[in-house]
């Protein structure tokens, strides 16, 4: 899969290397307050090393980790809208607010939008014209047919250019012509 | 609490028109886009889809997605600072410097999304909030509240942009991109360390500020009646800790009164309890670890037995067990049910809160929720019911405090405490 170069997969990579930072500081918070035991960073470390592999074989340009970084990030999603109806239990309740809807809502559905764009194939020419978008142009391929020649410019300063139908142009100058834009 | 409260509760409401703003940002440039020449910029323009078959005639055609993100990131974070001072008022030193990094984003935006160099600009700039919001928030001058983090978040994420180079075929940059990623993951854990540490801290000026009465009277019961926008800080959701705001922070004379007899209530009920093996007898479970000096030892019972704020049940006792010996500290009221709000005679004074928390599974344990409103993989956030602190000792931060200054405490407990035999 070719990658662009300051595309979309540079942006899911920084945007998963904020959610590792998230996790160690919540890991290590986690830890302070249960007596420092180390037990407790395993599993943010874990994730933090997946987020960050993932992150970066998606800027590689690997399909696989598109579909992978959409899982992981689905289950953050899913499981946010989990806490929010378990918040309708009488013991617990489930605290919303705008920090939190920012990290476990919209960074994830931003990259799960991200690889869902560099995983959907980009429409062929055949359905851009379908669908009534532009049709690339390859700037390497043959000028199309004209019918009209121009004819080589004089070396005067600020001179017209003139347009003289084919037909009327020696085949001599055409053929020149032709010659200068291929050497 | 219901939803609508415990959003805005984080939300300081001198920072409510930098919000609003980051809001209309986006119907801002709609609105331009759309006042500009007929068939002008449209998300294939801004180069979300650039490749050979974007269009190339415009200005801005071409730009790459870590451009435009970048655009819109800076656009935000200029939108906040344009709009700090009008709710903000700090001086004009504060203000010029609002508008002039305001002005100086929103400069950066337009770099980014002409194409034109923004990195090294917007990475000196967006270190230098970054570094100046820490200062203010790590020394308690501010607490920081929900707008001020998720800009801090916006700033973050555009700095990541400017650190972390794009990776181009044939040129991997593999130490740029290393360097360029370390940088981001310490950035944002610098920074969400420091918003934790400025949170507590404006917690504990808090309590300092209730417990800074020049009587006694008032003082110990927690609440000075002269610190209105300190107390305003505590209603904010930062640092685990969830509270109602108030329409009114000085308690009239009859709620001081109901403060009193509650605080006397309680302290006269309690000395039952402080003996720890009378506390075990009568149902309340030693935790593990159960030693500190603030062991909460719960009781199940009381916890559902249908009352409320009833002196002679409390549901939660707090000790301080250390040495061989216990002293009772404290009790915790906790509501039966969560989301419920507790009564509150003293007004003001009795206050209660609830905490915001990561319960985990592997291994078994809790955790706080950071100040980026995540927790640790595979934990589920939750927020404890309501709950309140009756302290009845005579600590210096008055009976209602949310908490105790721990060196105070071992010299109590060193003085006061009572051996045990069970455990």
């Amino acid at each position: 899969m070719p990658v662009e170069h300051g595309g979309a997969a540079d942006v899911v990579y920084v945007l998963c290397l904020m959610q590792a930072a998230f996790l160690l500081l919540g890991g290590l918070g986690e830890v302070l307050l249960m007596g420092g035991n180390p037990a407790y960073l395993v599993l943010p470390v874990a994730k933090m090393v997946l987020l960050f592999v993932f992150a970066a074989k998606v800027v590689s340009g690997r399909r696989w980790a598109l579909v992978a970084l959409i899982v992981v990030q689905g289950i953050t999603l899913v499981g946010f809208w989990l806490q929010f109806g378990a918040g309708f239990l009488p013991w617990v309740d489930f605290t919303v607010n705008l920090v939190g809807l920012i990290t476990n809502v919209a960074v994830p559905a931003a990259v799960v939008y991200l690889c869902a764009t560099m995983l959907v194939p980009r429409p062929s020419a055949g359905e851009q014209i379908l669908y009534g978008l532009p049709v690339p142009q390859d700037p390497y391929a043959p000028a199309p047919m004209v019918t009209t020649a121009t004819v080589p410019q004089l070396a005067v300063p600020f001179a017209p250019r003139l347009v003289v139908p084919t037909a009327v142009v020696p085949s001599a100058i055409l053929t020149t012509e032709a010659a200068c834009e291929s050497g | 609490m219901n939803p609508v409260d415990a959003f805005s509760v984080g939300i300081a409401p001198q920072h409510v028109p930098a919000l609003v703003a980051a809001c209309l940002l986006p119907v801002l440039v709609f609105g331009v886009r759309r006042l500009r020449a007929p068939g002008a910029h449209t998300r294939r323009d801004l180069g979300y889809f650039s490749g050979p078959g974007a269009p190339t005639s415009s200005k801005i055609a071409g730009v790459g997605a870590v451009r435009l993100w970048a655009a819109w990131l800076l656009g935000i974070a200029a939108a906040v600072h344009l709009a700090l001072p009008l709710g903000h008022y700090d001086g004009p030193l504060l203000t010029i410097a609002f508008l002039g990094s305001g002005a100086a984003y929103a400069w950066l935006a337009v770099r980014a999304l002409e194409g034109r160099s923004w990195r090294l600009l917007a990475a000196v700039l967006l270190i230098g909030t970054l570094i100046s919001y820490l200062v203010v928030a790590g020394s308690g001058g501010e607490e920081p509240d929900q707008v001020g983090i998720a800009t801090a978040l916006v700033e973050l994420a555009a700095l990541g942009l400017c650190l972390v180079p794009g990776r181009e075929p044939g040129r991997p940059r593999r130490f740029k991109r290393f360097a360029g990623s370390t940088a981001t993951v310490f950035v944002t854990f610098v920074v969400g360390t420091t918003i934790w540490i400025g949170s507590f801290l404006a917690h504990a000026a808090t309590d300092t500020d209730a417990s800074a009465a020049p009587d006694g009277g008032v003082g110990a019961m927690g609440h000075t009646g002269d610190h209105a926008e300190e107390h305003d800080h505590a209603a904010r959701a930062q640092a685990g800790v969830i509270m109602r705001p108030i329409a009114d922070h000085h308690p009239t004379l009859a709620q001081q009164q109901a403060a009193d007899r509650l605080a006397a209530a309680t302290k006269a009920a309690m000395k039952n309890y402080a003996i720890l093996d009378a506390a075990i007898g009568a149902g309340y479970e030693v935790p593990n670890p159960g030693t500190g000096t603030d062991v909460h030892m719960d009781n199940k019972k009381f916890k559902n037995d249908g009352r409320v704020l009833d002196p002679q049940r409390p549901e939660t006792l707090v000790y301080a067990i250390e040495g061989g010996r216990a002293t009772l500290l404290g009790v915790v009221f906790v509501m039966e049910r969560a989301g419920r709000a507790g009564p509150e005679p003293g007004g003001p004074i009795t206050r209660w809160h609830a905490h915001n928390i990561c319960l985990t599974l592997l291994p078994p344990g809790f955790g706080i929720v950071t100040p980026f409103g995540t927790c640790p993989a595979l934990s589920v956030n939750v927020t404890s019911p309501e709950m309140m602190h009756v302290w009845i000792i005579d600590n210096p931060s008055g009976a209602f405090a949310e908490g105790l200054d721990d060196t105070w405490v071992r010299a109590y407990h060193a003085e006061h405490g009572r051996p045990y035999s069970r455990r």
